[in-house]
């Protein structure tokens, strides 16, 4: 009898134990969190928008209001800049990492002008800009980054129908590109 | 003979069967901790954070959303009424006061799943802070029916249990220290019809 208690308790444990490793291993096993859906998109280094209805690729606007573009990209070579301009009410941008944990958020208000103008860079790659800043960067919002890899979302408001073409042309015409840096 | 083994077994029965199954249940039970709740709203400000518990990771891994980054906004989601009980979708509802200071907000119906509920084309399902109609003192109400309703008006007409979910966009509430000082919406119910 009291093996069988004996057994109980370490039983006990042991389901403890799993528990906590279910729990903080689920993340890297679901297959279907933030960061695998952005991949298979497509291609790093473009915006793709997302429909309003729910679909195959799994990520769709939850708001029709409010328009989604996502950009997967790695800075590990060259930094990526995000560029987008066009009349929307609000826009805003967020950049996650692998692990869809946020490096980074702003919006139209607390940008420079009303344009989205970002460039997003390793601290190795941040050390080349000071030194030579590049004048087409000298306007942008340099962020740098802890991590090379990760996905950036871009979001456009439009309040009223009327408005939908224009937040869906600002999406659509927003650029996630590499940049080139001069070697210095 | 046979006594060890069947202890052995026991043990391991215990540990992977009742540690997938609380994992299972916690996991079905709560979305996290970290909330903030407001009445009958409740929000997740720290959710898409490297701030956020186990329980919200694991989460968020499974619903693989892209989330609103803190600057971006926050949502907020109501699975009850004022009194407590679950919303549904076979009931009419009164949202009605005002919302903490945002630059935008959207109200939306979702299931309780998270997915949105979608009406039917040229039926409301969504009201915005521009679409949305004021009193002369900026409060509102908004009434969610199946049937059509003068001012404003969600259509809502579905068998299952419902959530409402407000984003609001641009707003200091996340940071906000005295959350217990802020307006939201009260939902009360007017009635149900028959299931």
């Amino acid at each position: 009898m009291r093996s069988v208690l004996l057994a109980t308790a370490i039983g006990l444990v042991g389901a403890a134990i799993i528990h906590i490793i279910i729990v903080l291993a689920l993340p890297m096993w679901t297959g279907k969190d933030a960061w695998t859906r952005v991949r298979e998109m497509g291609a790093p280094n473009v915006f793709y928008a997302l429909a309003n209805e729910p679909n195959p690729t799994g990520l769709f606007n939850d708001d029709a209001n409010i328009h989604t573009a996502v950009c997967h990209f790695d800075i590990t070579e060259a930094p990526v800049r995000i560029i987008a301009t066009g009349d929307v009410p609000i826009w805003t941008v967020a950049a996650y990492d692998t692990a869809s944990n946020e490096t980074f958020s702003m919006n139209d208000r607390s940008s420079i002008g009303e344009n989205v103008d970002i460039a997003f860079v390793t601290p190795a790659q941040m050390l080349q800009l000071r030194r030579a800043m590049p004048a087409s960067l000298e306007r942008a919002v340099l962020v740098e980054l802890q991590r090379e890899q990760g996905y950036v979302a871009l979001r456009a408001v439009a309040p009223l129908p009327s408005q939908e073409p224009a937040a869906r042309a600002f999406l659509a015409g927003a650029l996630c590109a590499p940049l080139k840096l001069d070697p210095a | 003979m046979l006594r060890l083994p069947a202890l052995v077994l026991l043990t391991l029965a215990i540990a992977f069967g009742g540690g997938t199954w609380s994992a299972a249940r916690m996991l079905k039970a709560t979305s996290g901790f970290g909330s903030i709740d407001l009445g009958a709203w409740s929000a997740y400000p720290n959710l898409q954070t490297s701030a956020a518990d186990p329980f919200a990771r694991a989460h968020r891994a499974g619903d693989g959303r892209i989330l609103l980054g803190r600057a971006e906004g926050l949502v907020f989601t109501a699975r009850t009424d004022e009194d407590g009980f679950l919303l549904s979708g076979r009931c009419a509802y009164e949202i009605s006061g005002a919302t903490p200071p945002a630059r935008f907000w959207t109200l939306r119906i979702a299931d309780a799943g998270g997915a949105p509920v979608q009406s039917p084309p040229s039926y409301p399902d969504s009201l915005n802070s521009w679409t949305t109609l004021r009193r002369t003192d900026g409060t509102f109400s908004i009434r969610v029916n199946a049937a059509p309703e003068p001012g404003n008006w969600i259509r809502l007409d579905t068998s299952s249990a419902v959530t409402f979910v407000l984003t609001m966009v641009d707003t200091p509430t996340a940071a906000s220290a005295s959350m217990v000082d802020l307006d939201m919406p009260k939902i009360s119910r007017i009635g149900c019809r028959d299931a």
